[in-house]
């Protein structure tokens, strides 16, 4: 760190209305953490001229090897602004009086989709995004993703117009076709921001704005940027303008004509496009001289827009010469950083509108007023969104925001996991803080204490939880919310130690794994195979990577990925299922029938769960999905775990003493969704009545020993006589490819069971974009297998979507669902064949 | 009481009893010949006499019940036949066994106050701590010369490698002919293997092994060189239990089955690897567990106490409740019961102690599993074999690793679950009831017994009725039911 010191930073973390936490979000390749390189060189850290070239936030070997961001990294950057531009910031808590130096954490996030849950992590500990959209590519499915994730964790966004030289260079847009690109791009991006958030909500306005100097343009390879702001300050002298009105001027139907001297707000044929005219075309002048090697216009040119070539650089020409000058006119970090001071809001403004999203407790109590106003002298709530691997093997660093008080070294503090229930002592530790850190990039410091609005990484947590958690001194304090991911970890693979006495090491090895990935599963399944469960190939090949040479450091088979499935029925159970118990004494009669399309769904979401109030629940199932009523009233519970996407529903009518089975029922209920009848897979969408049930007399013989596995083998039965279907995890699949490879998508797809839904071109580029479901079993080797097909044009985007019933009844020797059950029932080391009805189902 | 045909109020009618299935486990069934020849008399008159025993049990499994009759009378006359004052010597039969046949019944010979038992068919030989016991196996014919023709094609595999070759229970009278032939001049079994294979050392063991008894004691197991793993064993007899033990507890590279009823030799897979994969998941299980339900399930063997006595304080220090189970035979049905266990633990002899039955609503592991998970000497540690009797894992035992606390990292991620659990018991809870420490202690010196099982019901939704006192209308007396569960008067 050349420009500040540890304690200079810790004083700036006082002035919290001097504080903005951003991520930086973005398409896979539209250049997040190039252009984050330049703010770094602007805030310090790297000299200046590496820029574009280091990717200083990509911090791991493989990261820089393959460039591609797989972690998300923090840094901490000050940047002080210049007091003809402190006019711009307006709002009161935006600003310290008599403050100029702004401290800006920001989180570069990986593009790729399989790491979409770094971005969602990243987007839970700041209160600004940074859109980076290549303006080439235009607005891609991941800049959609994470920019609808960004609105749905209140995150204000600004946009950033990426890769502009390549624009000029290589397509060769003149002035209006680029503008009418940046104008569409402006719009996607705001359309989608306004499908997910109410212009009327607590974050007010979000859209973004280039009159408002909310869009920045630039190309972060190059290191130059400007926004609206700076060229309007470059006229306004000028013209005699305000630099706000003119800014207004320079975006656009506004025209102006140089001859008349008239500002006119239609295009006519003597007039042009401000934007065009004051801002492009000086810019397309300098492209054109110095990339023709015009020797004798560039001095002029340079004298012009008031740069002067230092020394060491009068030599250089083309490319090089381009992007000094760029750099030298419009330096990236400048015309970013203000932008991100201006526009990004801090910690105070942010936090008066996200306690109420990110707080599961009462929004009046202590903890909740205290993350609300962002107070540092407030009880301590801290948010760990992930956890980041020291060099010491096997700890972590527990990374987070603090919302509210201050952490320290230290300090004693509770640390509750994410199933941590106030006042239970489940997950829920009382532990002192070894040490708090600043994180940057490559780097930690060690720093004293850290005050509300900051983020930072704690050391010692790491033990006491997995992935996530909060941190509090609050002795009442509720969780923070839990993140919800965009992804999910639908591909598995199977890996085994090739020397099995090394197991205990993979175990150990997966168990760092599971924290070092917010979204990673690491399982050892009940058939005893140790199970890796990612968002895609491209995810799994990272874990596996960092398993075998990080995590465990020992060789390892494994297995082809596999998908899971699922169970489901496709009608109702085609006779009563009667169970006995095993003293014969209490009976139980159920059905199983298929929940309606999009109730499972509802279920996963949340917008049907087991926390709702029965009367309300019941309330929007008979609305939505036409059930009776007072039968919805009845649903004794979800499973399986309690919240899954099947519930049992009592349909008895006045039976003696069912109350007091019912924990028993739930238990088998729980037990037999886990694992269905067909795979031992879970069971999705079934929904199971029951109708009657006859219990004895004496207590003693209806518990549990009775009722539950009876329980189970009732709904077994109930399942196979319902239709039994498996379900598969399907794709959504984003392909971007030149006219010319669309054929050849398409036979890939048809191979591999996809179905194109959609097919249009990107506007303003020989780009296509070809949207399909993809059944996730059929993806593997996909994005191999699609490059050669299409000469290598093609690069597809696959994110889980849904469940889909695999057509094919699974009891049918030949179908496809037949095999896969014996399959997995092989892999499981079960029983092969096709479960016994009678072995379930009672007779009277 | 007379006995009738229809239920009583205390016993079921007897027509269901005897048309109950019973489980019988797939043994290959016998002859009376096998398990009752002129030998099988002599050693047992004569350890009968030698010793002067007067109430003697003899002890069957299941599938033997049906010649028990047979051989008690002839062990009578065989008896009286050797010595006229030995007519009054009583002989019992056992059957149906609380836990497993292969256990000897010490609490049911003492029932009749027998002193001392003859076991036949499959045994464990745990070492029993109250009766002297004859083990008497059944004689199972076996070609040798198909045997050894079988063995041909393993030479090349054989040569200068370990061979060991296991003999079943029926099969061990093969090696008590050796010493017979020996003496005859004849060649031997051994050689006569020892050519065939031509290994580098060839070792015939029989399994199970007769028991260590007073005179060999543990101090032989000790001297006991560590087997080879990359030996070859063969086990002559069948597919069984006893195959399955073996070769889970005997580290080999290659293990093959000579099958004595079909004279053929087939190869298997060494189980341990894999089975030891499949049981981690229970031992995640266990580590989990909040509760364990530690199930005795035995009541002779030696030692039970104190493996239950280690794991109740492995188990308290973790910050782990036990509770301690005595059922019987063991079925799903009893063990739901126990809604609160999260795993219980198995305590039984070696051929008893594995389920993988899917119907249990929890998990069950061995001792040896448990041992695993709570041991934080074994983190980490991979076992060379699978430990099925217990013994071992005690002190003075082979698999013996000490038990230190301290040496356990505080918390660990499930890999079951993906939850956090505390390998400590919560610091919390220990601050909250420091104060009242001192008061509790004295009132438990004299308390009988507490009823706080250690079980949380709070989270069972139904917690028994409300007793509402003086809130209740009072009701008029009604005829209650009368009769046992199992048949109502009124039904």
């Amino acid at each position: 760190m050349v420009n500040f010191t540890v304690d200079e930073i810790r004083g700036l973390m006082d002035k919290k209305r001097n504080i903005r936490n951003m991520s930086v979000i973005a398409h896979v390749d539209h250049g997040k953490s190039t252009l984050t390189d330049s703010l770094v060189s602007k805030a310090g850290i790297i000299a200046g001229a590496k820029a574009g070239e280091t990717r200083f936030t990509d911090t791991r070997k493989d990261e820089q090897e393959r460039c591609i961001t797989i972690k998300s990294t923090a840094i901490s950057m000050y940047f002080e602004v210049e007091d003809k531009d402190l006019v711009f910031i307006t709002h009161a808590d935006q600003r310290e009086k008599e403050c100029k130096g702004f401290l800006i954490n920001l989180i570069d996030s990986p593009g790729h989709v399989d790491f979409s849950s770094e971005v969602t992590a990243a987007l839970r500990v700041t209160d600004g995004a940074l859109v980076v959209v290549d303006c080439v590519s235009g607005v891609c499915v991941q800049t959609e993703t994470v920019l609808r994730q960004a609105i749905a964790e209140r995150i204000k966004p600004i946009l950033f117009m990426n890769k502009m030289d390549r624009a000029l260079l290589e397509l060769q847009l003149d002035a209006e076709e680029l503008y009418q690109t940046f104008q569409r791009i402006v719009e996607n991006v705001n359309v989608i921001i306004a499908t997910y958030n109410d212009d009327g909500g607590p974050m007010g306005e979000v859209r973004v704005d280039p009159s408002k100097g909310s869009v920045g343009f630039g190309s972060g390879l190059h290191g130059w940027a400007f926004t609206l702001k700076q060229f309007s300050e470059m006229y306004s002298e000028k013209f005699k303008i305000d630099v706000v009105k003119l800014m207004n001027r320079l975006w656009g139907e506004n025209f102006f004509n140089a001859k008349t001297k008239k500002w006119q707000k239609q295009k006519e044929a003597d007039n042009k496009r401000s934007f065009c005219m004051y801002i492009l075309d000086p810019i397309y002048k300098v492209f054109d001289a110095i990339m023709n090697y015009k020797k004798e216009e560039i001095p002029v040119l340079l004298e012009k827009i008031g740069v002067t070539l230092k020394h060491e650089d009068k030599d250089k020409d083309g490319k090089a010469l381009l992007k000094t000058v760029m750099r030298t006119w419009l330096p990236a970090g400048e015309a970013l950083l203000q932008m991100i001071a201006i526009h990004l809001p801090s910690p105070v403004v942010a936090q008066k509108y996200r306690m109420e999203m990110l707080y599961e407790g009462p929004h009046d109590d202590e903890a909740a007023v205290a993350v609300k106003n962002c107070d540092p002298d407030g009880p301590l709530m801290m948010y760990i969104s992930k956890m980041v691997p020291t060099s010491d093997k096997g700890r972590f660093y527990a990374f987070g925001r603090v919302f509210s008080g201050k952490v320290a070294t230290g300090q004693k503090c509770r640390i509750m996991g994410p199933n941590y229930v106030p006042g239970k002592k489940e997950d829920l530790y009382e532990k002192a803080i070894q040490r708090t850190i600043l994180m940057m990039g490559r780097y930690v410091e060690a720093i004293e204490d850290v005050p509300s609005g900051n983020i930072c990484g704690l050391v010692g947590v790491d033990q006491f939880l997995v992935k996530t958690g909060t941190i509090t001194t609050f002795k009442d304090a509720h969780n923070m919310k839990v993140m919800k991911f965009s992804v999910s970890p639908v591909v598995r693979v199977a890996v085994e130690p090739k020397n099995p006495a090394d197991l205990p090491k993979l175990v150990e090895g997966l168990k760092r794994l599971a924290k070092s990935d917010p979204m990673v599963q690491c399982i050892i399944e009940e058939s005893g195979e140790h199970i890796i469960a990612g968002a895609g190939e491209l995810h799994l090949e990272i874990c596996l990577k960092d398993l075998e040479e990080d995590h465990a450091c020992i060789p390892l088979k494994k297995s082809d990925p596999v998908v899971s499935y699922r169970e489901t029925v496709f009608e109702e159970s085609n006779q009563m299922c009667l169970s006995k118990s095993p003293n014969k004494h209490n009976r139980l009669l159920m059905k199983a029938l298929p929940m309606p399309d999009g109730l499972p769904e509802d279920i996963d979401n949340g917008d049907v769960s087991s926390k709702d109030d029965f009367k309300v629940r019941a309330r929007y199932l008979a609305e939505k999905y036409d059930y009776d009523v007072t039968e919805a009233r009845k649903i004794w519970c979800f499973g399986p775990d309690g919240t899954g996407p099947n519930f049992i529903l009592d349909c008895t009518k006045s039976v003696q003493y069912l109350n007091e089975i019912k924990d028993s029922v739930v238990a088998g209920f729980q037990w037999a969704s886990k694992e269905g009848i067909m795979a031992d897979e879970n069971m999705r969408g079934v929904r199971f009545n029951i109708y009657d049930v006859t219990l004895h007399a004496d207590a003693i013989h209806r518990g549990g020993g009775q009722i539950i596995p009876t329980t189970r083998r009732c709904l077994y039965a109930a399942a196979i006589t319902a239709g039994p279907r498996l379900m598969e995890p399907v794709y959504l699949c984003e392909i971007q490819c030149p006219e010319v490879a669309v054929g050849g998508i398409y036979g890939v797809l048809n191979r591999r069971r996809g179905h194109v839904f959609e097919e249009a071109q990107v506007v303003g580029t020989p780009m296509f974009v070809v949207k399909a479901y993809l059944p996730v079993n059929e993806s593997f080797g996909f994005t191999a297998d699609l490059r050669s097909n299409t000469g290598g044009q093609a690069f597809p985007q696959c994110v889980f979507d849904h469940w889909q019933v695999l057509p094919g009844d699974p009891c049918e020797p030949s179908s496809k669902p037949y095999q896969i059950v014996q399959d997995t029932r092989k892999r499981k080391g079960l029983k092969e064949g096709l479960p016994d009805l009678a072995q379930y189902l009672d007779k009277l | 009481m007379s006995s009738t045909t229809t239920a009583s109020a205390f016993s079921s009618s007897e027509t269901e009893a005897l048309e109950r299935q019973a489980e019988v486990e797939s043994e290959a069934p016998v002859n009376f010949a096998q398990i009752w020849n002129e030998t099988h008399r002599k050693v047992g008159s004569g350890w009968i006499r030698q010793n002067g025993y007067k109430r003697i049990c003899l002890q069957f499994p299941d599938d033997y019940l049906p010649h028990s009759n047979a051989i008690c009378e002839d062990l009578k006359a065989a008896l009286a036949q050797a010595d006229a004052s030995l007519v009054d010597v009583k002989v019992f039969i056992l059957a149906d066994t609380t836990y497993g046949s292969c256990c000897v019944d010490e609490i049911a010979a003492a029932h009749v106050e027998a002193d001392s038992v003859i076991h036949f068919g499959n045994a464990c030989r745990s070492k029993g701590t109250r009766l002297p016991v004859l083990y008497l196996y059944p004689v199972l014919p076996l070609k040798v010369s198909a045997l050894l023709e079988q063995l041909m094609p393993l030479q090349t595999a054989c040569a200068e490698r370990e061979v060991c070759v296991y003999l079943d229970i029926g099969y061990q009278h093969l090696n008590e002919q050796q010493a017979a032939e020996e003496e005859l001049g004849e060649s031997k079994l051994q050689t006569r293997l020892k050519e065939t294979l031509q290994p580098k050392e060839l070792y015939i063991e029989m399994y199970p092994p007769p028991a260590e008894d007073q005179s060999a004691g543990s101090g032989a197991e000790k001297n006991e060189p560590k087997p080879d793993t990359e030996r070859i064993c063969i086990f002559v007899g069948a597919d069984n239990q006893r195959f399955a033990n073996l070769s889970l507890t005997a580290p080999a590279a290659q293990w093959h089955i000579f099958d004595g009823a079909t004279n053929v030799l087939s190869a298997k897979n060494p189980l341990t690897a894999q089975y030891i994969r499949r049981r981690y998941y229970y031992i995640e299980k266990c580590k989990d567990a909040q509760t364990l339900g530690l199930i005795v399930a035995t009541l002779t063997a030696d030692g039970y106490l104190d493996i239950v006595a280690r794991l109740q304080s492995m188990a308290k220090s973790r910050g782990i409740k036990t509770q301690l189970i005595s059922v019987g035979r063991i079925n799903p049905a009893k063990l739901a019961n126990f809604l609160e266990i999260d795993c219980f633990v198995l305590i039984g002899c070696p051929f008893n102690n594995m389920y993988n039955s899917k119907e249990y609503y929890k998990p069950i592991v061995s001792v040896f599993e448990a041992e695993m998970a709570l041991n934080p000497a074994w983190h980490m540690k991979y076992p060379e074999a699978y430990v099925t009797d217990f013994k071992q894992l005690l002190p003075e035992g082979r698999s013996f690793l000490a038990y230190d606390g301290d040496t356990m990292p505080a918390q660990d991620v499930s890999l079951v679950s993906g939850r956090m659990r505390g390998n400590a018991p919560n610091d919390i809870v220990e601050a909250a009831t420091d104060a009242a420490s001192t008061a509790l202690a004295t009132q438990a010196k004299m308390a009988l017994m507490t009823t706080d099982t250690g079980l949380s019901f709070e989270d069972r939704t139904w917690q028994g009725l409300v007793p509402a006192l003086g809130q209740t209308e009072p009701a008029k007396l009604q005829q209650g039911l009368s009769g046992i569960p199992i048949k109502y008067s009124h039904d």
